[in-house]
């Protein structure tokens, strides 16, 4: 089973990789990565701070982009091309074409930020050897990967709900509309607990937390704030917890994905 | 024949183009002339919790792009504006800013040097961001030191300085005279307690054998001002209410009052005993 998942997954990789759009995507990003140069000049005093800030905003919004304006439809072109029927003739199971999806979009994914990532890094190495000091006190290379991890996470948690939407209902536009909603929600609902812990009731919060559990809360893994701290001084047991919720909850998704998916009358 | 169709196809093409290429310009430039460039106004920001919902990941890019558009507003602004027309709008943009981003220094520095000189409700608007600043970035000593200023030069509460100096001066490498300024403050706003207990610590701490006997000159100064107190504490005791003049303590509770100079002068105001620069 495993050869016919890396197979798959190898194919939507290299079937990405060829598209222009997300050459474009790349070149575009790193472009942006290297207008940080300057963002910077609108700060005068926690420059390095700005500059870290931005350049994983850049990161995270090439990744949006890949997910929502590629990932949503990659089910649903294979779907319009008869592709899918090419490859369910071969001995392959609907549950090992949605996991064969999922892996090679999330290389894919994982490749976008791994070149975007150490750009990032030398750009913000390149505008701290440029400044004094007190501009740009310190950059902690592991905080760094440990933000760069964080996001990268967040984001493979994005395509298990699109893989689990795509399993649901056919077509790019409604897995669009569906994966948005979802996003918009994960997003919004730390502010609307926050709000709640300070003035509504027992029951209210107990909901919200099991709005959680199904609506993951991501700031919980965004590290970027820790990426000028001094030394690889966070308390770990927290972080692995987190690492682990969201790593659980990606194969949950990608796993009701599959059943789902096995469950679909394609015609 | 059909070369020269063709050649005369792509004249008339070149030709076409060019002058709606040039209708154009003509359009566009007598649009520009009626644009008249108004004063670039700060505009109210959308509330904390929306921005905070909608921005997610980027809310410390969304915080940083308020204090951008702050910044811009402030550099174009012309001097016949009056500050109470954009100041509420202004401080809306640095409250939900720091609330966004608690951590971005720049923020700080750019809300103390536009709101702290507009009028009180602005010092106070300013000393509530600054406060959130000083929690956010305890390595900081700046920020409280800002709080502690416009505390004691704008609002003239002395005991809110102090306290905000004493926090400036707790701060790992924070210039030392803070804390005696901080000692000074609680002195002149009446907290001779307090003022000398801040110095006392400062002195336990200190290796400087110059600036220890600086300290213990100022410390026997806050010590002739306590027994003024204590003297006080034990009047109010026994007529249940404190006395309208210094003089009413001698000879009953203090032989005389104390010279505390050449630093300070005693003064007794509003009922409160308070150690003033002469």
């Amino acid at each position: 089973m495993l050869h016919r998942v890396i197979a798959l997954a190898r194919i939507m990789f290299l079937d990405g990789v060829r598209r222009h759009a997300l050459i474009g995507l790349v070149a575009l990003a790193m472009a942006a990565e290297a207008f940080g140069f300057l963002f910077m000049d609108f700060f005068g005093r926690d420059v390095g701070r700005a500059s870290s800030d931005y350049l994983f905003s850049v990161m995270w919004m090439a990744g949006l982009i890949f997910l929502f304006f590629h990932a949503v439809q990659v089910i649903s072109w294979d779907e319009e091309r008869g592709a899918i029927y090419a490859l369910l003739s071969r001995p392959i199971s609907r549950g090992e074409y949605v996991l064969g999806v999922f892996f090679g979009l999330a290389a894919l994914l994982t490749a976008l930020l791994l070149l975007l990532g150490p750009v990032a890094y030398l750009t913000l190495l390149w505008i701290k050897q440029s400044l004094n000091e007190v501009y740009f006190p310190v950059l902690s290379s592991g905080h760094f990967i440990l933000a760069w991890a964080g996001l990268l996470a967040m984001q493979i948690v994005i395509l298990a709900a699109i893989m689990l939407f795509s399993g649901l209902v056919r077509g790019g536009f409604p897995v669009l509309l569906l994966s948005a909603s979802y996003f918009g929600i994960c997003s919004g609902l730390p502010v609307v607990r926050a709000s709640a812990a300070q003035h509504d009731g027992q029951a209210t919060n107990l909901l919200l937390q099991v709005m959680t559990a199904l609506f993951p809360d991501f700031d919980r893994l965004d590290f970027k704030d820790e990426v000028l701290s001094e030394v690889l001084s966070l308390d770990m047991t927290p972080i692995l917890t987190n690492f682990s919720v969201l790593i659980l909850y990606i194969c949950v998704m990608v796993s009701l994905a599959c059943w789902f998916y096995g469950k679909r009358d394609l015609q | 024949m059909l070369v020269l169709r063709e050649k005369g196809f792509a004249v008339k093409s070149a030709l076409w183009l060019a002058s709606v290429i040039m209708a154009y310009t003509l359009v566009f430039l007598l649009q520009e002339s009626h644009v008249k460039h108004a004063q670039y106004e700060l505009e109210p920001t959308l509330p904390v919790q929306l921005q905070q919902a909608s921005l997610g990941y980027l809310h410390q890019l969304g915080a940083e792009m308020l204090h951008i558009k702050a910044a811009v507003f402030l550099g174009g602004i012309r001097s016949a504006v009056a500050p109470e027309t954009y100041v509420d709008n202004l401080a809306d943009h640095f409250d939900i800013a720091t609330t966004l981003h608690p951590k971005l220094l720049d923020i700080y520095y750019l809300a103390e040097s536009s709101l702290s000189w507009i009028g009180n409700d602005s010092v106070r608007r300013a000393n509530h961001v600054l406060d959130k600043g000083a929690r956010a970035r305890p390595d900081q000593w700046v920020l409280p030191f800002f709080a502690g200023f416009n505390s004691f030069y704008y609002l003239k509460e002395h005991d809110a300085a102090a306290e905000h100096l004493q926090r400036a001066a707790a701060v790992e490498g924070a210039p030392r005279w803070i804390g005696h300024l901080a000692s000074v403050i609680a002195g002149r706003g009446g907290d001779i307690y307090g003022g000398l207990i801040w110095l006392k610590a400062m002195l336990a701490d200190e290796e400087d054998q110059e600036v220890r006997e600086f300290y213990e000159k100022d410390i026997r100064m806050f010590e002739n001002a306590l027994t003024v107190q204590q003297a006080l504490e034990q009047y109010e005791q026994r007529h249940g209410a404190l006395p309208s003049t210094l003089d009413q303590l001698v000879p009953e509770f203090v032989p005389a009052i104390p010279d505390v100079g050449p630093g300070f002068r005693l003064a007794y105001e509003d009922q409160a005993l308070r150690m003033v620069r002469p």
